[in-house]
């Protein structure tokens, strides 16, 4: 479906924020869930590229990116009343439990780009009007890495849910100097407690943050959620090529695009 | 009045050329909410094996100039699975479905035509012997000894047309295709992907985990296109037309070369619609140039 670009801001070097608007889109979409985004109109390059969902309500979706190659840079060079191409949403999203009184989200890099929808989801059902959880306080946390101090983005999106930001950066340029899954490591001590641990980590990044992430979580017997990023044409579950190695015993691969992109963590085999 | 889009291909009819390439398409159900699959020529369905197969480790595509590389594997649930849970699905739609099969030996080609002969709502094989994801995959497919007798003893397995998936990396396609053919093939698709290769240079491994795989979309165009021009020259069989047709001009093309009908492949990755585009434009061609029947384009190339 056609959409129109309303907004395409760079809001850190490199890094642009995308909003469209097209009468398509519905607000029921899970957190987690994306779109294939055709590049232009010939064959080259040919295929569509995933972005997920950074924000979105009925007719209006934001997405976030960073430029990297050809797909990127053609989106970046998008201005308001162009036109694009879209398909979705697509995939299965992050799913919540039914009772819940706090939750971890882990970002590495551009990983933000889901988890702001998430954080924003999971915010409105924090409302004890809404969840009809008797205004017990539910807490949302937000811990984000990235290489430099540029790279760290959506901190104050998510500071506006409600949700409490952590940072950190490999060249310590705001205090920390690390990567996410040390501040994960710092706040899991903390919570050492049973009662005080996360309902759920949730987390989306680089692969081997993921995998850390997970066993990180694994560890502490919480429930960990990851959005995986893969290679994939079609984004419908056609071509197969987003295979993803799970644990299970028929020994198939599962799909980034269909089964996923969120998975649970400990499913996957890494 | 609305141009007569059908064709007979091997004794298959349908209500326009425009078929699905095996692979791309999965087994139809992830396309419903794409396209009507009633509107389709034929469907082709993705190959099935005998046993289940897990396919190979990611990273299992990559993009290259106007075209990608795949090396899947032939992942898929094996022939049971098919015939119990995508089989009744596909029945409820009308175009003649058509089932690509692959096997690691005759035996295994056999047996799954002979299984596939005595299910409900199958109107055709297509034999995959040209899938260059495969060790021995591309064996049959590059040996006109192996695979004339492949398709001999395919033949005695099935009453169902059957059509041979020729790969194009061979040196001589005419002789390919005229084994297939002599050995009792009603039909003959082509092309197969192009056996290529990426490589990333920063960690200098190659881009996809099983260092080669199959070349389509639009840079294939015209080494199909020769193909099926040689091939439809040389002899006289139905062919299914195939590699990089992105819109009905390509197809077109491909059916003035020679070809009776046409499948959409990669195409589908990019706009899942693709072959219902493709089908309009056809009856659009046809208008313009005051055609009734698309029957009389095929194989209309003039030469002099």
């Amino acid at each position: 479906m056609k959409a129109e670009v309303v907004a395409n801001q760079e809001i850190s070097p490199s890094h642009y924020r995308m909003g469209l608007t097209c009468s398509g889109l519905q607000a029921d979409y899970e957190p987690g869930q994306f779109f294939m985004i055709r590049i232009g109109q010939g064959y080259e390059p040919l295929l569509r590229r995933p972005f997920s969902i950074h924000w979105m309500q009925a007719g209006y979706l934001e997405i976030l990116y960073r430029v990297v190659g050809r797909g990127t840079e053609w989106l970046a060079s998008l201005r308001p009343g162009q036109e694009l191409d879209l398909l979705g949403p697509l995939g299965k999203g992050f799913w919540f439990p039914a009772d819940w009184s706090s939750v971890l989200l882990v970002a590495g890099g551009m990983g933000v780009a889901p988890l702001r929808a998430l954080a924003a989801r999971l915010s409105s059902s924090a409302e004890p009007s809404i969840s009809g959880s008797q205004g017990r306080q539910r807490r949302i946390s937000v811990l984000i890495g990235a290489k430099r101090e540029e790279d760290i983005l959506c901190r104050e999106d998510f500071e506006h849910l409600g949700a409490e930001v952590l940072v950190i950066t490999e060249d310590g340029s705001l205090g920390q100097k690390g990567m996410a899954t040390d501040l994960l490591g710092k706040v899991l001590l903390k919570s050492k407690s049973p009662v005080n641990s996360p309902s759920v980590v949730y987390a989306c990044g680089p692969r081997p943050m993921l995998a850390r992430v997970s066993q990180m979580a694994d560890e502490l017997t919480v429930p960990c959620q990851v959005s995986l990023e893969e290679y994939m044409a079609c984004g419908i579950g056609a071509c197969m090529g987003c295979a993803v190695q799970v644990k299970v015993q028929d020994g198939l691969y599962q799909l980034a695009c269909k089964d996923g992109p969120v998975f649970d963590a400990g499913v996957i085999q890494w | 009045m609305k141009p007569d889009l059908s064709v007979e291909l091997a004794g298959i009819r349908m209500q326009n050329p425009v078929m699905t390439a095996s692979g791309t398409f999965g087994y139809g159900k992830e396309f419903v909410p794409y396209l009507d699959l009633n509107r389709l020529g034929a469907l082709v369905v993705k190959t099935i094996t005998l046993e289940p197969r897990a396919g190979n480790p990611p990273p299992r595509i990559v993009e290259t100039p106007a075209g990608m590389l795949n090396a899947i594997g032939l992942q898929n649930a094996g022939l049971e699975a098919f015939l119990q849970e995508h089989l009744p699905y596909l029945r409820q739609f009308s175009p003649p479905l058509i089932v690509n099969i692959a096997g690691g030996s005759i035996e295994e080609f056999t047996q799954l035509a002979s299984r596939l002969s005595q299910a409900e709502g199958i109107a055709g094989l297509e034999l995959n012997i040209s899938c260059p994801n495969l060790v021995d995959g591309l064996i049959f497919g590059t040996d006109a000894r192996l695979l004339s007798s492949l398709v001999r003893q395919v033949r005695t397995a099935t009453p169902l047309p059957l059509l041979v998936k020729l790969t194009p990396n061979v040196t001589d396609i005419i002789l390919m295709a005229r084994s297939a053919v002599e050995a009792g093939a009603d039909g003959l698709s082509l092309i197969n992907t192009l056996l290529g290769m990426a490589i990333d240079i920063e960690t200098r491994r190659p881009k996809l985990a099983n260092v080669t795989g199959g070349l389509s979309g639009p840079a294939i165009k015209p080494v199909a296109l020769r193909m099926i021009y040689q091939v439809a020259q040389a002899l006289t069989v139905p062919i299914v037309g195939m590699g990089g047709i992105m819109s009905a001009q390509d197809a077109l093309e491909f059916l003035i070369a020679g070809a009776q009908a046409v499948a959409i492949g990669t195409a589908n990755f990019i706009e899942p619609a693709s072959c219902i585009q493709v089908i309009e434009g056809l009856e659009s061609y046809l208008i313009e140039h005051q055609m009734p029947r698309l029957r009389d384009l095929i194989g209309t190339l003039i030469t002099d």
